[in-house]
């Protein structure tokens, strides 16, 4: 929150400057109109505060319209690899704004804007994809089913929760040691966050022929591999 | 438990991972954190805020963002009081349901779409049998050059080394086209700024001549839009300097 204090302060002073106030200026009493300073000029950050601060509707509305209109790319570009497709993506990023804009008085100023954007965009987006590949995948078989079969487990009953996390802790440590940056990422949003591959092909801007795919059955044959030479060492 | 129960407890957040903003930190560089190279999740997260924050669009996106982003402008009052905007897939969607449960619901139009084939196949015949022989067309008309239909947009100006910074792009007419979608770019693609324009030509605002500096390289493009814009057809990226 001071943070918040110190930007309302010196938003304070923008806002007289912007609204081109007279001041006069030392002894010589040479009044100065303070120029206004562009909407475009401000930070993100600054049009928010000045958003919350100022009571006239008009004003405070065009504080927000500046807001998002420079963000627009940024939602196009984001909702558009998730989609592929202009008009899906058009109306994703609507909600995103305007689930933005019912929330905008709850931004703290903790992080950017834009990263405060992110998580509704985020958030929005991924449960879309996850909705859509639900019902696409409805029929079909599970492939995570028996992705793991080869990771020795010590536990004799794996329905508690406890052996639960035992189990996740191995995943986890055997996905760490054996897959690379991306096929991680790939993993992660496939598996856990039910992504579809090809939306995910287009997220990270995989520009090999088999996109995600092709990362997902690298990442299974070394973790088959990984997991072969455990059992070994666990014998022996 | 199946596997992908696993994997997904083994991908599910922890009190250790990081916020937002130690996210956002990170792609400063401003700070290190070694939670991030043991933790997959964290490390996705991150991939996607880069992917978030990039202003860098791929070569197929430009016209794609341009049109959702005039899109969006168009909508914005709708957006922010919350009313149900325009959805363009919905909305085709209810426009042929409509259509559809017209010619077959049980109501008293089942015979509009039996009667209505009939009258087109009396109407193409009496067209087929009727009609004088069009006579061939010909790229070549009385020895002229070969004419072609440009696949392509020309951009007129600026173009190349300027002595002034412009106030307006121009550029040709496409024909079919109904409108242009016409983006500025940063040499590296991030985009400057975007308007549709049912003209051939369009001024500048102040606040984007005010980024094209000397010596600073500046990029457009122009796509074709139709009536229902779709994209027609977009232009070669031009380059203009303005050279002091």
């Amino acid at each position: 929150m001071a943070m918040m204090d110190a930007l309302m302060v010196g938003y304070a002073a923008t806002r007289g400057r912007f609204a081109g106030q007279a001041a006069s200026a030392g002894p010589g009493n040479c009044d100065a109109i303070i120029q206004p300073m562009p909407l475009e000029q401000l930070l993100d950050e600054e049009l928010v505060a000045l958003y919350r601060s100022t009571a006239e509707l008009a004003e405070r509305e065009r504080y927000v319209d500046e807001l998002f209109r420079r963000n627009y790319s940024k939602v196009a570009r984001w909702c558009l690899r998730f989609t592929g497709d202009r008009e899906s993506a058009a109306d994703l990023a609507q909600d995103i704004f305007a689930k933005a804009y019912q929330s905008l008085t709850s931004f703290q100023s903790q992080s950017k804007f834009s990263t405060w954007l992110f998580v509704i965009a985020r958030n929005h987006c991924l449960n879309a994809a996850r909705s859509n590949s639900r019902q696409a995948t409805e029929l079909g078989v599970d492939d995570g089913d028996d992705l793991l079969l080869e990771i020795p487990d010590s536990a004799p009953t794996p329905y508690t929760a406890a052996e639960r996390a035992s189990s996740a802790r191995q995943v986890h440590a055997l996905l760490d040691e054996a897959l690379d940056e991306t096929e991680k990422a790939v993993f992660v949003l496939h598996y856990a966050e039910e992504v579809p591959l090809d939306t995910i092909s287009r997220l990270l801007r995989l520009e090999n022929q088999s996109g995600a795919k092709a990362y997902i059955v690298s990442a299974k044959r070394k973790l088959a591999r990984l997991a072969q030479l455990r059992k070994v060492r666990g014998q022996s | 438990m199946s596997d992908r129960e696993t994997l997904k407890s083994a991908f599910a957040a922890t009190p250790q991972c990081l916020t937002p903003d130690q996210l956002e930190a990170l792609l400063e560089g401003s700070h290190s954190n070694p939670h991030l190279a043991e933790c997959p999740r964290c490390q996705t997260e991150l991939a996607m805020l880069k992917s978030f924050e990039s202003g860098a669009p791929l070569p197929d996106e430009g016209a794609a963002v341009a049109w959702i982003s005039s899109h969006l402008d168009r909508q914005l009052t709708n957006i922010k009081s919350g009313k149900s905007a325009l959805r363009s897939v919905g909305k085709k969607a209810e426009l042929k349901e409509s259509w559809w449960a017209k010619m077959f619901g049980t109501g008293g139009m089942r015979w509009v779409l039996p009667v209505a084939a009939v009258a087109a196949i009396g109407v193409a015949s009496a067209v087929l049998l009727h009609s004088p022989k069009a006579p061939e067309l010909q790229a070549n008309a009385g020895g002229q050059p070969a004419i072609y239909r440009s696949q392509e947009v020309h951009l007129v100006s600026p173009i190349g080394a300027i002595k002034a910074v412009p106030e307006e792009l121009r550029w040709q007419a496409y024909a079919g086209a109904a409108s242009y979608q016409v983006v500025v770019m940063e040499v590296d693609h991030s985009q400057l700024w975007s308007i549709e324009s049912k003209e051939l030509t369009t001024n500048i605002p102040a606040s984007v001549r005010a980024k094209i500096l000397p010596g600073k390289t500046i990029l457009w493009q122009v796509t074709a839009l139709d009536a229902e814009s779709r994209v027609l057809v977009t232009s070669q990226v031009q380059r203009f300097v303005f050279d002091q």
